[in-house]
C-alpha cells in the first residue's frame, strides 16, 4: 500500500489539525501555513505530536493572505509527494480563508482526496484522479504549450498542424481557450497574436 | 446583464469591490450569517445597492457553519439564476471560512467565474475556473447511477440491486462501481444485515455532483 501523505492547512490552531489527524489515516503529515504560524505554540504542539509517533512535520510557508501563493505552494506540495509515489489527502479546516480555499482548489485542480474536519469529518465531493487539465482538448493543451510567449494564430496554427491537428480544430482550440478566459487575443500589426491572459498566468502554469 | 452573487462576513469591502466591478450589473445577491457585525455589513451593502439603483437580495443563513447545507442553498440560487440565461460572477472572499468554502465548491462545479478580494488591498482576484461543469467528467451512465444512489441514501441496494434498478447486466455494473469508487464518489461497505455481502453508497457530498 502507498504511504499516505496528510497535507493540512494550518493557522493558529492545532486542534484542526489534530482531528483531522485523528479521523484520517496517515504516514506523514505536512502543514500549509504563513510565516507567523511558523512561532506560534500550535505548530510546536504538532512538530511534538509527530516526533512522539516517530514522524517528522514539514511545513511549507506560503503568504496566507495571497491566493496565488497559497494554490501555488498547495499543487507544488501535492505534486511532490505524488511523484514520491504517495498518496495524498488535503484536509482544508485549518488556516485562513484563503489557505482554505486555495488549498480546496489545488485539491480539486489536482484530483485529490479533499476534507473538511470540524465538527465531523466532511469529504468534499473531488473526484479523485480528475484534473481541471482533463477538461481541456489535447489541441488546447498544445496550444497552451505554444503560447508560453505570445505567438500569432497563423504561427500556432502552422505549429499544430505539424503536430497533427486540423487547422479547423485549431481555431477552435483558441477561441475556446479564450472563451474559458485563459488566452487573451490582440490584433498587432495586422495580426492576430494569442497570448496567455495575465490574469490566469498563475493557473495556466499550473495546468501543465 | 449579469447576476452577482457573494459571501459577506463583518467586513462590506469585501464584497463592495466586485458590485463596482461588474459590468451590466443586474442584480446582488449575498448570503450571511445571522451575527450582528454580518448584519451590519448587510445593511452597508443595502444602502450601497440602493443607491445605484440595483435590486438586491440579502440571504441570512440559519447555520454559516453547514458547508453543505450552505453548498446546496447556494446551487439551488444560482440553478435559479441561470434558468433564464443570465451570466453569473461569484465573490467568495467574505463570511465564514464554511461559507467561503462552500461557494467556491459551487463555482468549480458549476464552472462560475470566481473572484477573491485581497483582505487588505481589497484587490479583485479572478480565480480562472473552467467554464464547464465538473460533473461532466463523469459519463452520463455514471451520473445516472450517482443520482440513484444519492436518491436512495438511507437504503443503499447492493450491486445486483443497483443493476436491477439501471436496468443494466450486473457485470456492466460492476465496472461502473469500479470507476465511481477510483474516482471516489462511491463506496462499497458490509450490508449490516448480512456480513457476507456488500452495499453501494454515495460518498458525502455526492448530492453536489449530481446537482
Amino acid at each position: 500500500m502507498a504511504e499516505r501523505v496528510l497535507i493540512s492547512t494550518f493557522g493558529f490552531d492545532p486542534e484542526k489539525v489534530l482531528r483531522a489527524l485523528r479521523w484520517l489515516g496517515y504516514d506523514r503529515l505536512a502543514v500549509i501555513a504563513g510565516g507567523k504560524s511558523l512561532r506560534e505554540p500550535g505548530l510546536r504542539k504538532l512538530e511534538a505530536a509527530e516526533r512522539a509517533s516517530g514522524g517528522t512535520l514539514e511545513v511549507l510557508t506560503v503568504d496566507p493572505f495571497d491566493f496565488r501563493s497559497c494554490f501555488e505552494g498547495a499543487v507544488r506540495a501535492i505534486r511532490r509527494h505524488r511523484k514520491s509515489g504517495r498518496e495524498v489527502r488535503m484536509n482544508v479546516s485549518g488556516g485562513t480563508k484563503v489557505v482554505a480555499d486555495a488549498a480546496l482548489l489545488a485539491a480539486f485542480q489536482e484530483g485529490v482526496e479533499a476534507w473538511h474536519c470540524e465538527d465531523e469529518p466532511l469529504k468534499l465531493p473531488v473526484l479523485k484522479g480528475v484534473s481541471f487539465a482533463d477538461g481541456l482538448t489535447a489541441a488546447q493543451r498544445d496550444v497552451l504549450a505554444i503560447v508560453e510567449r505570445p505567438r500569432a494564430v497563423a504561427q500556432i496554427v502552422s505549429r499544430l498542424r505539424d503536430q497533427g491537428h486540423a487547422e479547423r480544430a485549431a481555431q477552435v482550440a483558441i477561441n475556446g481557450l479564450r472563451d474559458q478566459g485563459l488566452v487573451t487575443i490582440t490584433l498587432r500589426d495586422g495580426a492576430a497574436i494569442v497570448s496567455v491572459d495575465p490574469r490566469a498566468e498563475w493557473f495556466v502554469r499550473t495546468l501543465s | 446583464m449579469t447576476v452577482l452573487f457573494g459571501t459577506l462576513g463583518w467586513r462590506p469591502q469585501s464584497l463592495m469591490p466586485s458590485i463596482k466591478s461588474t459590468e451590466g450589473l443586474e442584480k446582488v445577491v449575498f448570503y450571511h450569517s445571522a451575527h450582528e457585525k454580518s448584519r451590519a455589513a448587510r445593511g452597508k451593502v443595502l444602502e450601497y445597492c440602493n443607491t445605484l439603483g440595483v435590486p438586491v437580495t440579502p440571504v441570512e443563513l440559519s447555520d454559516a457553519f453547514n458547508l453543505f447545507q450552505i453548498a446546496d442553498r447556494i446551487r439551488e440560487d444560482v440553478g435559479k439564476a441561470r434558468k433564464d440565461g443570465t451570466p453569473i460572477r461569484f465573490n467568495i472572499a467574505g463570511g465564514t471560512r464554511l461559507m467561503s468554502s462552500a461557494a467556491l465548491l459551487v463555482c468549480i462545479l458549476e464552472g462560475i467565474p470566481t473572484t477573491y478580494v485581497h483582505d487588505e488591498t481589497y484587490e479583485e482576484i479572478q480565480l480562472p475556473l473552467f467554464r464547464l461543469n465538473y460533473a461532466d467528467h463523469l459519463s452520463a451512465k455514471q451520473k445516472e447511477i450517482l443520482a440513484y444512489l444519492v436518491a436512495h441514501r438511507d437504503r443503499p441496494p447492493n450491486e445486483t440491486g443497483l443493476a436491477k434498478a439501471m436496468g443494466v447486466h450486473k457485470s456492466t455494473m460492476n465496472h461502473h462501481v469500479k470507476q465511481l469508487v477510483a474516482k471516489g464518489v462511491v463506496e462499497v461497505v458490509p450490508d449490516p444485515k448480512d456480513t457476507r455481502a456488500h452495499l453501494i453508497r454515495a460518498s458525502p457530498g455526492a448530492e453536489l455532483l449530481v446537482g
